[in-house]
């Protein structure tokens, strides 16, 4: 019994040590060929961008960084993830924040992000914050979140294991020879080319603002302000918003949280003008058309105005931001 | 709890380590302690089982003490049939009853006197068919006088739910198992780390090979007519592949389990896909199952012998029932007829018998003879396989149809249109697979070899543990397909 247990014993330590040798080895070659936003994200360093776009999938699928770019003449970058809630948000501002610097932070805010349990099947995506477990602030926030969070720090390396679905390292190699994610062209946006040929027949999802999702909204709110970058926070259109959301408490919510740091807050959700079918992949999702219009006008609008000064050009025809809203 | 969960990989250790710890207090205790495991272990799935099992376990504990006694024939035989009724009794109403139902409602309906029959409300319980064969078999073992009845009843229930075979087999007869548990169990250190190796080797069928097929085979088979017959072939292979990668990989990892406690059980998968014959095929797939059937049907009906008609009646017997345990369902039926069909021919012309070797022996790779008539034994196999999978039998009657229809893809690209590059990974993997299997064709597994220097097997371990890791749904573990049998 005591020579298989040494032998086993041996064996599993010369596994682990491979592993963790392995383990090593993909968190670099992830950060060469990113397969995750968030592999992308924390990929870059020592950058400095006018301004970042942050928050869920409406940020990742709907705020076209080469458009705004072009319209206002600044570099930014797109910091969407898709379901992500908002412990989420605030980690990967504060990583990107660590090694970068931003002039500002539009932060995208709706009432599905604020319930992010109920809303995203996977909100705090803590297969990517695991190489950043010795950071005080990961590891605490983390604490709240996920109860192996001392089993991933000890071993970094299982991230690979139990999430790769995520990673898909059987196709690794391959990916790394013709088809690896490119998030480099688009600064981090991501087209959606589909249409909503027909409204869908959703009933009402009534929404809740979780206790936790106010308090990571909150910290990003501080950590701007410790970082000394203007936040502003803003809710991307939505199709027929009014039909398919409730959510009495959000408005009131997040206009006093944008109060208490000194942050304004612009709601596109229901803006009349973007409420067509051509426009949106799903309801909750705008397509390249949509977004292109929106990033055109909308956010271009709110960059030039926040990291410039002034309001763009807007084409003849088209309303102002205050119009869209109703102002 | 599944072989392939963080649940067992904490809940094996564990009871290994206890296992033999208790060694100094007796078999028995060490025998109660796998009851106990064995229990928690299927009651993972729902508690509410473990009633069936001790049912069926209490049931032919009984009617094996009483066979002991000195009767006449006929209470032997009334507590026999007791003892079969009451298991198959258990079987058919949970796993046949709504299947008798719908074709019963459907006969009355073709004769034009529509009925209403309700369906039953039931979940069907894993395992339930092969803990079911298992004891009864010990039940006709002791009628026949071939064993002695168990008079421990913490063996016997120990034996009937042995956790490593309990839910997916091999089936195990109670003549080579039941002795084991009265018998004192002494640590093999060889024994043992083959043990380790052919889990491993069970967890690559399983991880590597067969859930990642079944990324194809989910795909192909949900929309059959949307895919040349091409890309319908790949799908019949891979879900081949993927059958023998699931069942097979859970009867290396219950094997090797059992080698851990010190139990051998006999082996249920001999390489079938390098059978030159479907004769060969059936003596090397599901042996545990075939072999059942041979002892306790085939034969008591009459077997080979007698005139053609009735070797011809017992063949269909054989694959028809056989069919028919897999499943209610008609394509079960129809797959144990193609193979009763594929196996005829074979049987009239005396020629069954003809492959009882393993192929290409003292060679290192195959004649072309020899791989011809493998490639054609897997291909009837893989046509089978099309109605074994398959939800209902228009839809083994559309995938065959659009196959023989629609062969050539418009483009070669639709392949890759289903698959995407994950195919190129899943060929190495199944590369790996048909490489270890065939050089280890004369051994249990694919991980059995000893003769190659100690850094090169080790490196193999390593390498294949490394696949299973990277490879596995440890999130969300997938079943065995033979779970729902």
């Amino acid at each position: 019994m005591k020579g298989f247990l040494k032998k086993l014993g041996l064996f599993a330590l010369v596994f682990i040590l491979l592993n963790m040798l392995l383990g090593a080895l993909l968190t670099r070659v992830y950060q060469w060929y990113p397969e995750t936003k968030h592999d992308w994200i924390f990929s870059k360093k020592d950058m400095h961008y006018d301004y970042a776009f942050l928050g869920s999938s409406r940020t990742l699928f709907m705020a076209d960084i080469n458009t705004i770019d072009q319209h206002t003449g600044l570099q930014g970058i797109n910091l969407g993830v898709d379901g992500s809630g908002m412990a989420d948000n605030f980690l990967t501002l504060y990583l990107f924040l660590r090694k970068n610097q931003v002039d500002a932070v539009f932060f995208q805010v709706d009432p599905l992000s604020l319930s992010s349990d109920s809303s995203f099947s996977d909100p705090f995506k803590e297969q990517s914050f695991i190489p950043y477990l010795n950071d005080c602030e990961v590891y605490t926030t983390s604490k709240a979140l996920v109860k192996t969070r001392w089993f991933w720090r000890v071993f970094p390396w299982s991230r690979f294991v139990e999430f790769n679905s995520v990673y898909e390292i059987p196709n690794l190699l391959l990916r790394m020879a013709i088809h690896h994610r490119n998030f480099e062209t688009q600064k981090g946006y991501i087209p959606l080319t589909g249409i909503m040929h027909a409204e869908p027949d959703y009933p009402v999802k009534v929404k809740q603002c979780t206790r936790q999702d106010q308090e990571f909204l909150e910290k990003i709110g501080l950590l701007c302000h410790q970082y000394r970058v203007p936040l502003i926070v803003y809710t991307a259109p939505f199709f027929n918003y009014e039909k398919y959301f409730r959510c009495p408490e959000f408005s009131p919510y997040i206009q006093s949280i944008a109060a208490k740091y000194a942050a304004s807050y612009y709601d596109f959700s229901g803006a009349g003008r973007y409420n067509q079918l051509s426009f949106f992949e799903d309801y909750t999702h705008m397509n390249q058309e949509g977004t292109a219009a929106f990033s055109g006008t909308e956010l271009a609008g709110l960059v030039q105005e926040y990291c410039v000064g002034s309001s763009p050009a807007r084409p003849a025809g088209v309303p102002g931001r205050a119009e869209a809203l109703g102002q | 709890m599944l072989f392939n969960s963080l649940e067992f990989a904490v809940f094996l250790p564990l009871v290994f380590a206890l296992y033999w710890l208790l060694q100094s207090y007796g078999t028995r205790a060490q025998n109660l302690l796998l009851l106990v495991a064995s229990y928690v272990f299927y009651g993972w799935w729902d508690w509410r089982f473990l009633a069936l099992i001790a049912l069926s376990s209490l049931v032919d504990f009984g009617v094996g003490l009483f066979l002991t006694r000195p009767l006449g024939e006929w209470p032997r035989r009334v507590a026999l049939l007791f003892s079969v009724v009451a298991n198959l009794g258990l079987l058919g109403a949970f796993k046949y009853y709504n299947f008798f139902i719908d074709n019963l409602s459907g006969a009355f309906q073709f004769f034009g006197h529509p009925v209403t029959l309700n369906h039953a409300r039931l979940i069907l319980p894993v395992g339930i068919s092969f803990y079911t064969f298992q004891t009864m078999s010990y039940t006709i073992d002791v009628y026949r006088g071939k064993i002695a009845s168990s008079t421990h009843p913490i063996d016997f229930f120990a034996y009937v739910s042995f956790f490593p075979q309990l839910v997916a087999g091999p089936i195990e007869r109670a003549s080579n198992l039941l002795p084991q548990f009265a018998t004192p169990r002494c640590f093999d250190a060889v024994k043992a780390a083959d043990g380790m190796k052919q889990i491993l080797w069970g967890l690559f069928k399983k991880v590597a090979i067969a859930d990642t097929c079944a990324l194809f085979v989910n795909e192909i088979f949900a929309r059959p007519t949307d895919y040349s017959g091409l890309t319908l072939l790949l799908g019949a292979m891979l879900f081949a592949i993927q059958i023998y990668g699931d069942f097979s990989g859970y009867s290396d990892i219950a094997i090797g389990v059992s080698r851990l406690f010190g139990f051998s059980l006999m082996q249920n998968f001999a390489f079938p896909y390098f059978s030159r014959d479907i004769a060969e095929f059936w003596r090397r797939w599901h042996i545990s199952l075939s072999t059942w059937f041979r002892d306790y049907l085939y034969i008591p009906l009459g077997g080979s012998r007698g005139k053609a008609l009735q070797r011809i009646r017992n063949v269909f017997v054989i694959f028809l029932v056989s069919g028919f345990w897999h499943g209610a369902n008609w394509t079960f039926v129809t797959w144990g007829a193609l193979n009763a069909l594929y196996f005829l021919p074979l049987l009239l012309l005396n020629r069954n018998r003809k492959n009882t070797d393993t192929v290409a022996e003292n060679r290192v790779f195959p004649s072309l003879g020899e791989l011809s008539r493998m490639t054609g034994t897997f291909l009837l196999v893989c046509m089978a396989w099309i109605f074994f999978r398959a939800e209902n039998l228009s839809q083994a009657g559309q995938y065959l149809h659009q196959m023989v229809s629609h062969f050539v893809p418009d483009s070669l690209m639709e392949i890759k249109g289903v698959i995407g590059y994950k195919i190129l990974a899943l060929m190495v993997l199944i590369g790996l697979m048909v490489r270890m299997e065939w050089i280890n064709r004369f051994g249990l597994h694919g991980l059995a070899r000893r003769s190659e220097r100690a850094w090169y097997r080790y490196s193999v371990y390593l390498l294949v543990a490394t696949v299973v890791l990277y490879t596995g749904n440890y999130h969300n573990p997938s079943e065995f397909i033979y779970f729902q049998f």
